[in-house]
């Protein structure tokens, strides 16, 4: 199984955490990774998204790379669970999502820690490749792109 | 600017009704999804697209049970009705809709001339249409009719013609459907 997690691109900000939109810069810079992404061969057969508008636009910008459905679920607001884990047993499966619930799950699904988080440093934009078995401690992390390197 | 929001209180509201069992309260969430999709094209968007439609795909065995009620014997209704409730059930009650609401209010307008230009793309599409006398391809032409009806009421465009041809077309389109689920009965 191959799952991606992406966090969202750089976003404004503004008192409704919700409706915080991607900036100017971060949409620009986030097009750029998603050609990188392109170039070097990645797809996805779905994209799971928060509904928070960052993400939202952040999912959006991935068209170019998905062939599948997208999905929203509230569910990446807040800490991973197994409710969550149920949802990203998927093959090609894209996740966007927030800080700092995309490092614990990333630990989660890695070391079997949702504790240890700190442990990544996902900025905005970042994007970390896994693959293995969706289960506590059950993947492998294949890369982690820094936006900078997607650049 | 066009605004999501008048529609996007009628389908929390029918969401609630259909929940409580409400026939109608079915059809109109089914109908705020759609015109909703088209809001969602209207502004070049493609997310919440898929999960509007899965909503829809997930209440169609209900809604056309409720549809076709009278036409159905016991025997019928009690094979079909369980499975189509729950289905549709467990759609409206699913965190993905909750996602669908929450996203929906954080996209509160689309800018009126990118919307016009996506119209004139529907309209040319439809107008390219030619009717063939085939299931799929009724359908079809059905939806793209109903595309570009929501389109122009979002743009507040008359629309009576494309929904006069929406209702003809839907009534063969019913035919068509009662036919297949008398198939299943």
């Amino acid at each position: 199984m191959e799952l991606t997690l992406i966090r969202h691109a750089i976003a404004d900000e503004g008192a409704d955490d919700f409706a915080r939109a991607l900036s100017k810069e971060g949409r620009r810079r986030f097009r750029k990774s998603v050609q990188t992404l392109q170039r070097v061969g990645v797809r996805f057969a779905r994209v799971l998204h928060s509904p928070k508008l960052r993400a939202l636009q952040t999912a959006e910008l991935l068209r170019p790379l998905c062939d599948g459905e997208f999905e929203v679920t509230p569910l990446l607001t807040h800490e991973p669970g197994d409710e969550l884990l149920a949802l990203l047993d998927e093959h090609e499966l894209a996740v966007v999502g927030h800080e700092p619930h995309l490092s614990s799950l990333l630990a989660w699904l890695v070391l079997g820690d949702l504790e240890a988080g700190h442990k990544f440093e996902l900025k905005k934009g970042a994007v970390a490749r896994l693959d293995g078995d969706v289960v506590p401690g059950g993947m492998r992390l294949r890369a982690l792109w820094t936006p900078r390197v997607l650049r | 600017m066009i605004s999501n929001a008048s529609w996007l209180e009628k389908f929390e509201l029918s969401r609630q009704r259909a929940l409580a069992g409400e026939a109608e309260g079915l059809h109109d969430v089914r109908t705020a999804a759609r015109r909703l999709r088209v809001w969602l094209q209207l502004a070049g968007l493609r997310v919440l697209e898929d999960d509007l439609r899965w909503l829809c795909r997930e209440t169609s065995a209900l809604r056309d049970l409720d549809v076709f009620d009278e036409v159905l014997t016991a025997a019928g209704k009690r094979q079909l009705r369980p499975p189509a409730e729950a289905q549709a059930r467990a759609a409206l009650k699913s965190k993905r809709v909750d996602g669908v609401v929450f996203a929906l209010k954080t996209l509160t307008a689309c800018a009126r001339a990118d919307a016009r230009v996506v119209l004139e793309k529907l309209e040319r599409s439809l107008a390219k249409e030619r009717v063939k006398l085939e299931d799929e391809a009724l359908h079809a032409l059905r939806r793209k009719l109903r595309r570009v009806r929501y389109a122009r009421e979002w743009l507040g465009l008359d629309a009576s013609v494309h929904e006069r041809a929406q209702e003809a077309l839907g009534a063969v389109c019913d035919v068509l459907a009662l036919e297949a689920l008398l198939t299943r009965e």
